[in-house]
């Protein structure tokens, strides 16, 4: 009975910490050398601009969903309200594009205050439901306000983008890229730190199982609040960023499919993992890019991919990956082995 | 022995319990006394409500009428997390563990809820008194060397153990253990039956149990319910003298 063996599954124990340092260290430099690879390989800094911020916002999601177990339809609102006050504060207040990036992800913090305030009433479809009609509501605003927003047209006439310190971040310049990234990198650090917190523990504990954690002492629901609102956060930071990469506000950042999107994002890379969201933005960009040069309604195929991977890698692109790669269990059967007799012996 | 009783102080006292679920009421009028360094079980057949009491008692549920006085204090309307940080620790009758956490990890984020919560910054690893005291109570419960092996793949005797794990981790002063036996062999029930009584020694507990083998031989006291109500509430020996006892079981047994 002993014998019974396990470690299948058991990624995130097998790959170990060190290890998934490492593949981060490897991908960070992959990225910062990007400009340079970009001089002799032909690969568009653009597109990996706005891989860095979808990235950024999946992991951002995947806070909620992955690490806490919260169902959320309406991260576009914190998305788009992280874009749309940006933009707002540096065209009609002529604020510093720091101080404007700032406020964007504050307003997209209070946003997730309310949002989680009404979505942690329930759970399941429920939450699902509300989240994406919260999210919707400040879609219409978006849409109707025209005189602000720009509505249907989106939002143009934002001034020139520079940092305080005199760097301009135009069109498809590696300052604008450098800058995406750095924000990018201290966003995953902030996260990486949260999820091996002990707080990001407890998220884990609440996911895992909510009436237990309680019953350990956990008062779960400002656990979630907690993880949802950070969530908001580091998606808001994520849409000031959008704002970086577009210089300008498009209405359909606040639609729902944005969410849906994330979602879809978050699913292709594996939610069991802390940076499958991130590859998951990169296959799914990557390959958005590569399809709709040659076919018109790409998203058909990639509806099929995504059907295929839910059927055949429940666990996402990076889950399935570490499944793969983590160590046999060799070490532990011998262990177990060695403890049989004195399981036996025990009174 | 009475006046032994008398002399220890009262842990936890309900007053009046009652919980209706619709026309139904599950636990009718419940007034007993715990006493501190007792081990009491709670036996009754099928249906009894001594699952819906132990509920009353941990926050899982709420009582219709009636009053939980825990050290004196009242509890009768905290959630169950706030009996927890009181030191109301319990189990389950149906296993529930963190299932995709490794047993070590079941454990550690238990212990953690007795020191802090809301840290997002410094790693979970610096808190190292959290991770050697997982270490003593997978020792305690003979998990040591299912550490970091993930808890749904435990086998069915592990994960009850586990369970156990994770309510002694938060260091209670009452266990409230819901049928640690079930589903266990009759072997595996003699050993959880020893273990629960070394437990005894160190925490009051009270046991909701079916097996009367592990009843009859490791309880201070046993109350017997049946239908939401007392019956009896005596020694082992008294108990099974008892004919209103006795009677609440020949009626369950099919003839």
């Amino acid at each position: 009975m002993a014998n019974e063996q396990s470690s299948t599954g058991n990624t995130e124990v097998g790959f170990g910490r060190r290890k998934t340092l490492g593949a981060v260290a490897i991908g960070a430099a992959l990225l910062i050398a990007l400009p340079l690879i970009a001089k002799v390989v032909p690969v568009s800094i653009p597109l990996f601009s706005e891989i860095l911020v979808f990235g950024l916002f999946a992991l951002s999601f995947n806070l909620a969903l992955g690490y806490t177990g919260v169902i959320s339809f309406g991260h576009a609102a914190f998305f788009g309200v992280g874009a749309y006050v940006t933009a707002i504060c540096l065209k009609f207040f002529q604020l510093p594009l720091e101080a404007s990036m700032l406020l964007g992800a504050l307003s997209a913090t209070a946003t997730g205050v309310i949002i989680a305030f009404l979505a942690l009433q329930s759970s399941g479809a429920y939450q699902a439901v509300i989240t994406l009609s919260m999210s919707m509501v400040f879609y219409y605003i978006a849409h109707m306000w025209i005189s602000v927003t720009g509505g249907h047209d989106g939002m143009t006439g934002i001034p020139v983008l520079n940092l305080s310190i005199g760097i301009p971040l135009t069109g498809a310049s590696a300052h604008k890229y450098y800058f995406i990234l750095a924000v990018f990198l201290l966003c995953v650090f902030l996260q990486w730190r949260i999820v091996n917190s002990p707080f990001g523990k407890v998220m884990e504990a609440a996911r895992e199982n909510d009436q237990r954690a309680q019953t350990c002492g956990y008062n779960t629901y400002w656990v979630k609040w907690s993880a949802f609102v950070l969530s908001a956060f580091f998606s808001g930071v994520a849409g000031t960023l959008l704002l970086v990469f577009l210089e300008f506000c498009d209405v359909y950042i606040l639609y729902w499919m944005t969410s849906g999107t994330v979602l879809v994002i978050t699913l292709f890379g594996g939610t069991g993992t802390f940076l499958g969201p991130f590859i998951g933005a990169l296959v799914f960009l990557a390959m958005k890019d590569g399809l709709s040069r040659h076919i018109e309604h790409w998203e058909v195929v990639t509806g099929f991919l995504f059907v295929a991977l839910v059927l055949f890698l429940p666990k996402g692109i990076m889950g399935s990956l570490l499944t793969a790669l983590a160590p046999k269990p060799k070490e532990s059967s011998l262990e177990v082995a060695a403890n049989l007799p004195e399981e036996e012996s025990k009174p | 022995m009475m006046g032994q009783g008398l002399q220890r102080t009262v842990i936890l006292e309900t007053k009046n319990l009652t919980r209706d679920f619709g026309g139904l009421r599950a636990v009718n009028e419940v007034s007993l006394q715990m006493r501190e360094g007792e081990l009491m079980s709670i036996i009754g057949p099928n249906g009894a409500g001594k699952t819906t009491f132990f509920n009353l008692l941990s926050g899982h549920l709420f009582p219709t009428q009636g009053q939980i006085f825990f050290r004196g204090e009242e509890i009768t309307k905290f959630p169950s997390y706030r009996r927890s940080l009181l030191g109301i620790g319990r189990s389950f009758q149906l296993t529930n563990i963190f299932p995709n956490l490794t047993a070590f990890e079941n454990i550690r984020v238990a212990a953690q809820s007795r020191k802090i919560t809301f840290d997002f910054w410094r790693n979970w690893k610096a808190h190292e008194d959290l991770s050697h005291k997982a270490d003593a109570i997978l020792k305690r419960v003979q998990l040591s060397h299912k550490r970091d092996v993930l808890a749904n793949t435990l086998a069915y005797g592990e994960q009850r153990y586990l369970e156990m794990g994770i309510a002694l981790a938060t260091d209670p002063a009452l266990l409230l253990l819901d049928e640690p036996t079930s589903g266990m062999s009759p072997e595996e029930s003699r050993q959880t039956a020893h273990f629960i009584k070394e437990l005894s020694k160190q925490v009051n507990i009270i046991l909701v149990e079916h097996d009367m083998e592990v009843v009859m031989n490791i309880s201070d006291r046993v109350t017997c319910m049946d239908s939401g109500s007392v019956v009896a509430c005596d020694s082992p020996e008294e108990i099974r003298k008892n004919p209103k006892v006795q009677q609440c079981y020949l009626r369950e047994s099919p003839c």
